[in-house]
């Protein structure tokens, strides 16, 4: 039915006078996505006329490029982000002129990922997944520089073949992390109108490690010089921070994070709840005498146990 | 920039190499080295070994009752051989390295005199302020505040500080900066103003009329907006990510970058109704630099797997029209001059393979050179190597003047400053002091 309705406007509008229009009779479409500086070819179709009779004259940005019976695609080289390119083609059949115009705007996402693990405070660096810890995932794509209103829609997949959502405006997931030592393949799809970008990522996962900072009386927490194999420093006591870089942010605050703290070989802490992540050394922890106290800690989520950040220093002192 | 790569020849042994005329060459350089040696040990000692030159007899000022000595700051003489090409109008001899202040500081400001540095004492928990003519400093706040991690100066009489309270949440809070009185008068830190929980960035514009702030959310993050005058917080939009460097322009565009790491991608996106559009197409372990007006930005990553930095405009997606600097840095250890023309910026000699994580956990610092790129002239001049003065400085907080460059060590927080010129002429504090110093 649909077809005799085109046929019969097709028919109709051979009767009107030969100037080029845009039309519905033919389209102009793009295959695939447009990248910067890529190469994307633009076909003319239709439903309704063979178009391999056709004298198709193609022009980009104005210029002239190429024409020939049936030449029903090209390829057009487009520009940089932000860039538009003009393809125009003039389609000439049964001395009718029909008139087609694509404007090309390459497209790009960027897609960032978020580990909600633990940091130290005042962090400027990024917290880094650990085996199968969450992980948040923020997709932030261009679609050329036409502006809109509208929303996307996103496709979220696992391996290429799991789905992790999808739907318009639907531009983050949050999804568990690989296995220690492994990655998460993501692929993820975003289309506005007729527009489409995708991209393709690994999120890696790491082992926990545990890192030591000082805490001052005065001045609180010392981030910028973490406390590693041998810390010298006079004094009667140390008050440090241990941080277990890497383990679930939502075990640590629900106290499900097993924490254990040996000095100079003897254990003299352990238990779960955050605030065993702080811990005063004394030179009682020293009963020899011998001027340093080796220190190890280690933090081990309950609920996951894979994720499981050790670390260890000397602290050296004068023993008079 | 490329990484030096070494190159190796094959050269001859010495036993296939020693003939008699090579035997009297060896004797002959061995003889000019020996002489080159004395020569670098006699000079060592004259410059290094002289006592500095330093201002009057240490400062002492009542605080609180108790009587408090500053240490007096380290001059270290310039003359030093400069890596690269001079600056116009810099002469050999007057530059001078100087560690202004030996505390840990918060943060600092240039007061509008250009001539005192107001800064925020972490151990002492109070203001100071530095003089750079003749190097005093003098506590200037009566109450102390302990436990600041950092503190942001807002103009002149603003102060933004950042704690950790004891159930680990970062606490932050705007103070108005008073001077109740004569001029003599000490300063007083009033009006003290909880900002949300949880502040985990914060940046102000250059203009010091507002302050963005990355406030940790169930959801991911806030993105509120602190206006200075009218003292009230404005939300911008709710992101489901928490880890954002952010910056704000004087017109009040807010730029988020992602947090960098070597791991994972990173760009910047303006914010706007609420949306992340797509400002600087991210980079494995990108961070950028926008400039007080938001005209340029430096971006400094990995593409490719080779580190590379560029300064784009934040406007404009492509980067066809982006223009090269030859320094890797992390920008966080860049600042604009006020006309924009000059990027400073501390670029670490040499990298490592776990840039830029490693510096980002305080595992590591970096010895940085002080360099500035002229953008209208396209040149890169190294103003300051540290090492050629036997230190490291791991370079942050740069305030660029019109007559020195001040930074702070990341590893101590000690205030540093590089005089540029010699501003002796024109002094308006030409004490003998200041003249001796060639300030």
């Amino acid at each position: 039915m649909k077809k005799i309705i085109l046929s019969t406007l097709f028919v109709l509008s051979t009767a009107l006078p030969s100037v080029a229009f845009a039309n519905s009779i033919i389209s102009i479409d793009t295959k695939g996505p447009i990248q910067p500086d890529g190469q994307v070819t633009v076909q003319v179709s239709s439903s309704v006329i063979d178009l391999g009779g056709a004298t198709i004259a193609w022009s980009v940005d104005g210029q002239p490029m190429s024409e020939d019976i049936g030449l029903t695609s090209m390829k057009v080289t487009v520009g940089a982000l932000g860039e538009q390119t003009h393809v125009t083609a003039i389609t000439t059949l049964f001395g009718r002129i029909y008139r087609n115009d694509i404007v090309l705007s390459p497209s790009i996402m960027d897609v960032l990922w978020e580990a909600q693990t633990a940091v130290p405070p005042f962090f400027h660096g990024k917290a880094l997944p650990s085996h199968m810890s969450i992980v948040k995932t923020l997709a932030i794509p261009f679609f050329g520089a036409v502006a809109t209103d509208t929303l996307p829609s996103y496709s979220w997949k696992k391996d290429r073949t799991i789905s992790l959502g999808e739907g318009v405006g639907n531009n983050s997931v949050q999804t568990l992390g690989a296995w220690q030592d492994s990655t998460l393949p993501l692929s993820i799809d975003a289309k506005l109108g007729d527009q489409a970008v995708a991209q393709t990522l690994r999120i890696p996962s790491f082992v926990p490690s545990a890192y030591f900072y000082e805490l001052s009386p005065t001045q609180g927490v010392l981030t910028t010089n973490a406390l590693q194999n041998t810390f010298m420093k006079d004094g009667s006591e140390l008050s440090l921070l241990a941080v277990p870089y890497g383990i679930a942010n939502s075990e640590r605050s629900r106290s499900k994070v097993q924490y254990d703290w040996t000095a100079n070989g003897t254990n003299i802490l352990s238990g779960f709840g955050q605030n065993l992540e702080r811990i005063r050394l004394s030179r009682v922890n020293d009963p020899n005498n011998a001027g340093k106290i080796g220190l190890d800690f280690s933090a081990q989520n309950a609920v996951n146990v894979m994720q499981l950040a050790k670390g260890s220093f000397t602290w050296l002192f004068n023993n008079k | 920039m490329a990484d030096f790569i070494p190159q190796y020849n094959q050269a001859p042994t010495p036993a296939e190499n020693r003939t008699p005329e090579k035997q009297k060459r060896i004797l002959l350089l061995t003889g000019i080295t020996v002489v080159a040696l004395l020569i670098g040990i006699l000079a060592y000692f004259l410059i290094f070994k002289k006592s500095p030159t330093t201002p009057p007899a240490g400062e002492t000022f009542p605080v609180g009752g108790n009587v408090i000595t500053q240490e007096q700051p380290t001059v270290i003489q310039g003359g030093e051989t400069q890596p690269t090409t001079q600056a116009p109008g810099q002469e050999q001899g007057v530059q001078k390295l100087v560690e202004l202040y030996k505390g840990p500081v918060a943060g600092y400001t240039v007061l509008r005199d250009g001539r005192t540095i107001r800064l925020f004492d972490r151990t002492l928990g109070r203001l100071v302020e530095v003089s750079t003519t003749n190097y005093s400093s003098t506590t200037v706040s009566d109450q102390p505040i302990l436990g600041i991690h950092d503190a942001t100066f807002v103009g002149e009489d603003k102060l933004i500080v950042r704690g950790i309270d004891g159930n680990g949440n970062i606490k932050t809070t705007l103070y108005t900066i008073d001077q109740t009185g004569d001029s003599n008068a000490p300063l007083s830190l009033d009006n003290p103003i909880a900002l949300a929980d949880n502040v985990l960035e914060l940046a102000a514009s250059q203009d010091a009329s507002k302050v963005v702030l990355v406030i940790k959310d169930p959801l991911g993050a806030n993105i509120d907006v602190l206006d200075i005058a009218t003292q009230t917080l404005k939300r911008k939009g709710t992101l489901p990510l928490s880890e954002w460097i952010p910056s704000i322009t004087n017109d009040g565009t807010i730029y988020l970058s992602a947090k960098a790491s070597r791991f994972a991608m990173s760009g910047t996106y303006k914010l706007s109704n609420k949306q992340l559009i797509m400002s600087i197409p991210a980079g494995i372990a990108q961070t950028t630099a926008i400039a007080p007006s938001g005209s340029i930005a430096f971006v400094s990553g990995s593409y490719g797997n080779i580190y590379s930095s560029q300064l784009r405009d934040p406007d404009i997606l492509s980067n066809v029209e982006a223009s090269d600097v030859p320094f890797v840095t992390i920008a966080e250890k860049c600042s604009w001059s006020s006309d924009e023309n000059d990027l400073y910026c501390g670029v670490p000699n040499t990298r490592g393979t776990t840039y830029p994580d490693s510096w980002y956990l305080g595992e590591n610092h970096f010895s940085d050179m002080l360099e500035r790129y002229d953008l209208t002239k396209g040149e890169n001049t190294v103003l300051l190597n540290p090492e050629a003065y036997k230190l490291k400085l791991d370079i942050v907080d740069i305030t660029p003047s019109a007559y020195a460059v001040f930074m702070l060590n990341n590893q101590d927080k000690h205030l540093w400053m590089y005089r540029l010129f010699d501003t002796t002429t024109t002094s308006s504090t030409s004490s003998a002091t200041t003249s001796q110093e060639g300030l």
